[in-house]
């Protein structure tokens, strides 16, 4: 089992857990957006490309994505603090940046994960405007 | 190791090219950062340049003077680090995009003065955010060029003006009336036939029309056309 800190909490996973199983367990809430575990087929997708979920480790400098990090002995992790609230938030707007904005006849309205994790961090308006990536 | 970039600029690659005045060395390619002529004492090595705000990294150096614009230097930086991005990412793919059109908007003379704060914490985010090395470091000369050239980013944000007369959108061509010989020859090559006068009388350019080719700069006989 390895012991490590959440905000505060202390938690007790099992090896080979990562930082967001290790937060859900006691009761952390850590938004994702590409992390998609199928349990029944067993496939877990951790890419950690969208990086929604990162978090701060102490003693590291950058931010750590919480889906695909693993949890290690002694780790402390703070989910809460500024800087990690604001890297969440520019990475949403970000994604908003160059998305459709037809929200209201879009048929995933209301129903819809980046919908509500922008609501969920207080996105009011679209700060960063540009032309899309080339697809 | 141990030499300075003095050394290296001015003894060995013999200064800089019809005299003109230094303004900054990129060293550590596009990843690496901005050093300015008061750093250019210190001695190049991995700590004394990560000690600067720059890098070592691929080696390269590439000496920026007078002539060069800051923001579009950065510009061109930040170009090829959205052309590496592969895609993975939402901080490289979509930060350094958004960065590289605030960059540009800024040389087209659309930028504002929010832009810059705004810039500044977009990089810093994706700084710490990004998967791999390359979104890491790719805002570096950005938030290097805004730390030390402060004044030039002002210069094109609130006064509209690019002092190196690089950013083609922020220029004024002017034809001087006490220099102007009437000869005709710009009012000849304009493409646009924005230039009246006729000849040996002061000649005139029209700035609603002006596309700023600089043409009418490059064949005046006198030099009596002025840029900036």
């Amino acid at each position: 089992m390895i012991n490590l800190t959440i905000n505060g909490k202390p938690a007790k996973v099992k090896e080979g857990s990562t930082i967001l199983e290790a937060a859900r367990s006691v009761n952390v809430k850590i938004p994702t957006l590409c992390h998609l575990d199928l349990h029944d087929i067993k496939m877990v997708n951790k890419t950690a490309s969208c990086r929604v979920c990162v978090v701060e480790v102490e003693g590291r400098k950058s931010l750590a994505p919480a889906c695909a990090t693993p949890a290690l002995e002694g780790m402390v992790i703070k989910t809460d603090t500024k800087k990690a609230v604001k890297a969440r938030r520019t990475v949403v707007e970000l994604l908003l940046s160059d998305h459709p904005k037809d929200c209201l006849i879009c048929e995933k309205n209301l129903d819809c994960e980046l919908q509500a994790l922008a609501a969920d961090l207080g996105i009011r308006h679209i700060k960063y405007e540009g032309e899309s990536f080339p697809v | 190791m141990g030499i300075t970039l003095r050394e290296i600029i001015y003894d060995i690659g013999g200064g800089i090219k019809n005299g003109k005045a230094f303004k900054a060395v990129q060293t550590g390619g596009p990843s690496g950062g901005c050093i300015t002529a008061s750093d250019l004492d210190v001695k190049i090595d991995y700590e004394s340049l990560a000690s600067i705000g720059s890098m070592m990294g691929s080696g390269g150096m590439i000496v920026i003077d007078e002539d060069n614009c800051i923001v579009d230097i950065a510009k061109f930086y930040l170009e090829f680090t959205v052309e590496e991005s592969c895609g993975k990412c939402t901080p490289c793919r979509v930060g350094n995009k958004r960065l590289y059109e605030m960059l540009k908007d800024i040389t087209l003379g659309k930028g504002s003065i929010e832009d810059l704060e705004k810039m500044r914490e977009l990089a810093e985010t994706i700084k710490i955010t990004s998967l791999c090395g390359l979104g890491q470091t790719a805002p570096n000369p950005v938030l290097s060029t805004m730390k030390y050239f402060q004044e030039e980013y002002l210069n094109h944000v609130r006064d509209h003006v690019c002092v190196a007369g690089v950013c083609q959108a922020l220029l004024r061509y002017e034809i001087s009336p006490s220099k102007c010989i009437g000869c005709t020859r710009c009012a000849k090559v304009c493409p646009v036939s924005c230039i009246s006068g006729r000849v040996k009388e002061v000649h005139q350019i029209n700035q609603d029309l002006c596309i700023k080719c600089s043409v009418c700069y490059d064949v005046c006989p006198v030099n009596a056309v002025s840029k900036g």
